[in-house]
């Protein structure tokens, strides 16, 4: 039984970790918070089921096509709204406020567009369970822990070997001094913010096959990756891993060990807590 | 003439200005409708209206973001309509369900007081999620998912208000209240204290002001409002479900405060207005209606920075500029 919810708790986990990432590339870039993460966890988990299932695209194809339509619509969504936001001088409020808005937007456009009963995306990893010891395994849960390492891994060496990456951290340090030797500011930024809604795909598209598609699915995620990334030190990358997996392991815990209709009151719990003994997160800020 | 536009200048009696013709505006409508949705529509506004002025003294004044206050108005909604269907006079109950949820708001401020911006915003999001899930869970008493039904309606001295139009007069009395007590608190040092933390929470606190005591002040002032709102929405619906407190009604009033604009004496009534009113004009658009909502809260925002209030203040000043009475205003220029 514990090995079994430790399981599935560090699966769930990994979703949340790589939806904090988002917000954690958005925060280190541009000092801000962003609302919309989960509706582009919904949009890409849609986009790929429409390509894959109405159109019969194979399933990776579509899952890539997801990825980059929605890291040209953060593009989109960084020039159009934040950026003009940004250079108007508003307050940090009014950016998270107007993100608050497009995620009301984009979710009643989903239910208009799709409809909003929920619906089934077959795993294209098929549906027998592994079976290694007492543990059951589905093919899903391994591909979302090894898809989830693979891009913080890609994520970790893009910052640390890449010229982007440099600039992007130096960008997110000191904007006037990055922009002082040459580095494109508004662009990089704008990457971290594209990057950000790519990772909140791919995390729509892995776990589309386990619950499914709906316009709602991303309001309680994005809550969830949020609480990932300030659980683990928000603007720090490896913070939101460790957040992710603890907080999916805790609530997994609490459903099956308490009751699972009091599971969401635990982990908001536990996350309170923390937040009151240690108020920058696990791993603390990286920039102030 | 100048001695007029001397008065207009001047802030303190722009507030009383303001409370008039705010009066008025309610007022009109049921002097001359018998219209019952209308009358129903008024009470909810008078009620937006109350808890945004309160969420003003916490976010406008002390500068602490609440991606909650949903929770404590839900509070508030729920202890009222489960004192009163014990049997307490209704009166007492609002009162007491406010002053509980003001005491659940003095408990989370004081953790609360050290967190900034996205941990402040997570842990009340937290909150007011906690509340609404603790609503649907705890069905022997709250009712779960069904809700509470049948609430008895407010009594005063053997009077009971059950037609809405009679209500509506206690909602805007109430209003009217909760705006005198914004502004005194305002001009109060304690308002004084909370802006300037607001506005330097370094410089403030090397000035020996005690962060914590006054942040959770305007948490338990603004939780007060939140469930006092929350305790007259029980009564004037006579029936309460978690759907009403949810984390979307969090978000709906912070955009009623963002909108209107907030710091500012009118921003919250302005906001609540217009966000009630734009939100009724696009029901007939059915399944529209919130894509367009929420289209329009980032149109808004792009076009008006400081919320509406904000903005007229301004052209207000720059119209005053040019006459030869200077605006009076106080030493920060507000």
């Amino acid at each position: 039984m514990f090995w079994q919810l430790l399981l599935s708790g560090i699966s769930v986990g990994c979703i949340y970790s790589l939806i904090g990432l988002g917000y954690n590339l958005i925060y280190s870039a541009s000092n801000l918070m962003s609302f919309v993460q989960g509706e582009m966890f919904m949009l890409g988990a849609f986009v790929a089921y429409s390509v894959h299932i109405l159109l019969h695209l194979p399933f990776l194809l579509s899952a890539v096509l997801s990825a980059l339509i929605m890291y040209f619509f953060g593009v989109a969504m960084y020039y159009f709204m934040v950026g003009p936001l940004l250079k108007r001088g508003s307050q940090q409020i009014h950016i998270v406020l107007a993100t608050i808005g497009l995620s009301i937007f984009l979710q009643n456009f989903a239910m208009n567009v799709w409809g909003t009963n929920v619906k089934t995306f077959p795993s294209p990893l098929g549906e027998i369970p592994l079976h290694v010891g007492s543990v059951t395994i589905m093919p899903q849960q391994i591909a979302i822990v090894l898809v989830t390492i693979i891009c913080m891994l890609v994520l970790h060496l893009f910052m640390k070997k890449t010229k982007m990456g440099t600039s992007l951290r130096a960008a997110a340090q000191d904007p006037l001094a990055a922009g002082g030797v040459g580095i494109n500011v508004s662009g990089t930024v704008a990457f971290a913010w594209a990057s950000a809604a790519l990772l909140s795909a791919v995390a729509g598209v892995l776990i589309a096959p386990i619950y499914g598609v709906y316009p709602k699915m991303g309001a309680i995620l994005s809550l969830k990756g949020f609480a990932a990334a300030v659980l683990g030190g928000y603007g720090n990358m490896y913070g939101a891993i460790i957040g992710g997996v603890i907080f999916g392991v805790v609530e997994t815990l609490a459903a099956g060990y308490l009751s699972s209709s009091f599971k969401e009151i635990i982990s908001f719990g536990v996350l309170m807590l923390v937040l009151f003994v240690m108020p920058s997160g696990i791993l603390k800020v990286k920039a102030e | 003439m100048k001695a007029i536009m001397e008065v207009f200048a001047n802030r303190k009696y722009q507030h009383i200005l303001g409370v008039i013709v705010i009066g008025c505006v309610l007022l009109f409508p049921i002097a001359f409708s018998e219209h019952i949705f209308t009358q129903l529509l008024l009470c909810t506004l008078g009620i937006y209206m109350i808890v945004n002025t309160g969420f003003d003294i916490l976010f406008g004044f002390s500068g602490q973001i609440s991606l909650g206050q949903a929770g404590f108005y839900a509070i508030g909604a729920y202890c009222s309509a489960l004192l009163s269907k014990a049997g307490m006079p209704v009166f007492f109950s609002m009162i007491i369900a406010a002053s509980i949820a003001a005491l659940v708001g003095y408990f989370l401020a004081l953790p609360c007081a050290k967190l900034m911006h996205h941990f402040l915003a997570m842990v009340t999001i937290g909150f007011g999620e906690i509340v609404r899930l603790l609503a649907v869970n705890c069905g022997w008493l709250t009712g779960g998912v069904d809700g509470i039904t049948r609430i008895p309606p407010l009594r005063i001295f053997h009077y009971e208000l059950t037609s809405y139009s009679a209500y509506l007069y206690f909602v805007l009395a109430m209003v009217l209240l909760a705006l005198f007590v914004k502004l005194r608190i305002g001009n109060s040092r304690v308002g004084r204290a909370m802006l300037a933390i607001k506005d330097n929470q370094d410089a403030s606190e090397a000035f020996g002001l005690k962060l914590s005591k006054y942040k959770a002040t305007a948490f338990t002032i603004a939780s007060f409002y939140a469930g006092f709102g929350g305790a007259l929405y029980a009564h004037l619906i006579r029936f309460i479900s978690p759907e009403s407190f949810t984390a979307d009604q969090s978000s709906m009033f912070l955009v009623m405060l963002l909108i209107g604009g907030m710091g500012t004496f009118l921003g919250p009534l302005i906001g609540s207005t217009l966000m009630l009113a734009v939100s009724e004009f696009l029901q007939q658009f059915g399944q529209l209606q919130m894509m367009i909502y929420g289209l329009l809260i980032v149109v808004v925002l792009l076009v008006m920075p400081n919320g509406i209030a904000g903005t007229l203040k301004n052209k207000y000043y720059q119209v005053l500029s040019r006459l030869p009475v200077r605006p009076v205003t106080d030493t920060n220029g507000r």
